[in-house]
């Protein structure tokens, strides 16, 4: 269910996040968001995606859980898994990048805004 | 083993860890090859092509993983320090690794290629390498860590008020000794030549694999060995290490 910090926006934002990150780690772009299982490279990119969203757009664990049609838990999990791993520097270096190309995306809040309007 | 650190290599060893290699971006490594545990390390592919070169990885069926010889020897090291302190040589030397950090690492310099393969012999029942190929290879590679390193690499006898003087010039004989090497190993590297001064080095000086160089340097299998000893031959001209000779 919607609730009203959500922005229609909020998908786009993660399937720009999981695109870039299966970039990153030369993987094909797998649907992350369906309810099926998924092997074990998918749920990496999925916990890689769920925690970027959570660190690059703010957006706070129930908001990332509604998008992934997952639960609260799932993605704090996530989040600390992939936070315990960036202290190997390769991995921590691969992620500082990926945060950086997100944050340098274009976005302009007003479009979000009139979106929510609409 | 330059590009990690033992450490890290011991934990990899211990965890009979996997480094997967497929995709882009950095490697991550699962213990005994388990993916659906959490990477316990991760690897940048510069890293890892440098393991590579330097046998310490092997091919496994689904990436690479430590070498039997070096795992064996990492999660063995009281028996690894016992055979040290009796038969080795250890010298500390500056270590660069891929990624540009400086290590200090200790060698064991009784232990290097050149003797493995003085040991080993040929068809014709002769050794691979001569007495006196090995000692200029040594002599050349111990001006190239000298030169570098600027440690003292044997016993000082003179004592203090002996020899001219006090002790209190230590620093300036270090450097002294650091120009020297510099200079001797000028000198060699002159003689060599720019192609097989690679070849030297590289074998000689920072102990790399003849096997892992043939593949990098894209030359058939074996012919290392060839170039190798034109090398060699052109040092213990110019050292002058072959006993008889002028």
């Amino acid at each position: 269910m919607r609730k009203k910090e959500d922005s229609p926006l909020d998908n786009t934002h993660a399937q720009l996040t999981v695109a870039a990150t299966a970039l990153a780690f030369g993987m094909p772009y797998i649907d992350v968001f369906s309810k099926r299982r998924l092997t074990s490279h998918e749920i990496f990119l999925r916990q890689l995606s769920m925690y970027l969203l959570s660190t690059v757009y703010n957006f706070n664990l129930s908001r990332v859980a509604r998008i992934f049609s997952r639960d609260r838990a799932t993605v704090r999990h996530a989040c600390k898994l992939i936070e315990d791993q960036r202290d190997s520097p390769a991995f921590d270096l691969a992620i500082s990048n990926l945060e950086h190309f997100l944050l340098k995306a274009p976005f302009n809040p007003a479009h979000s805004a009139r979106s929510q309007e609409l | 083993m330059t590009a990690l650190d033992t450490h890290t290599l011991t934990q990899l060893a211990r965890d009979k860890a996997v480094i997967i290699t497929t995709g882009s971006g950095p490697c991550p490594v699962f213990a005994r090859g388990d993916r659906r545990t959490v990477a316990t390390h991760w690897l940048s592919r510069k890293i890892v092509r440098a393991l590579e070169a330097e046998g310490t990885v092997v091919k496994v069926k689904r990436g690479l993983s430590l070498a039997p010889t070096v795992s064996n020897r990492l999660l063995n090291p009281v028996k690894e320090r016992a055979f040290l302190e009796q038969n080795g040589r250890v010298t500390t030397r500056k270590i660069y690794t891929p990624e540009g950090g400086l290590r200090h690492h200790r060698v064991n310099t009784s232990f290097n290629v050149l003797r493995r393969m003085g040991a080993r012999r040929g068809r014709d029942g002769a050794p691979l390498l001569s007495a006196s190929l090995i000692e200029a290879g040594e002599r050349f590679a111990n001006d190239y860590h000298a030169g570098e390193t600027a440690g003292p690499s044997t016993q000082n006898y003179s004592g203090s008020h002996v020899d001219g003087g006090s002790r209190h010039d230590a620093q300036a004989r270090k450097y002294a000794r650091q120009i020297d090497s510099r200079n001797r190993l000028k000198s060699a590297r002159k003689a060599l030549g720019p192609k097989l001064e690679k070849v030297v080095i590289a074998i000689c000086c920072n102990n790399h694999d003849l096997d892992a160089l043939e593949r990098a340097e894209g030359w058939a299998k074996r012919s290392g060995l060839v170039v190798l000893r034109l090398g060699l031959e052109t040092l213990r001209d110019h050292y002058g290490t072959q006993a008889g000779q002028n």
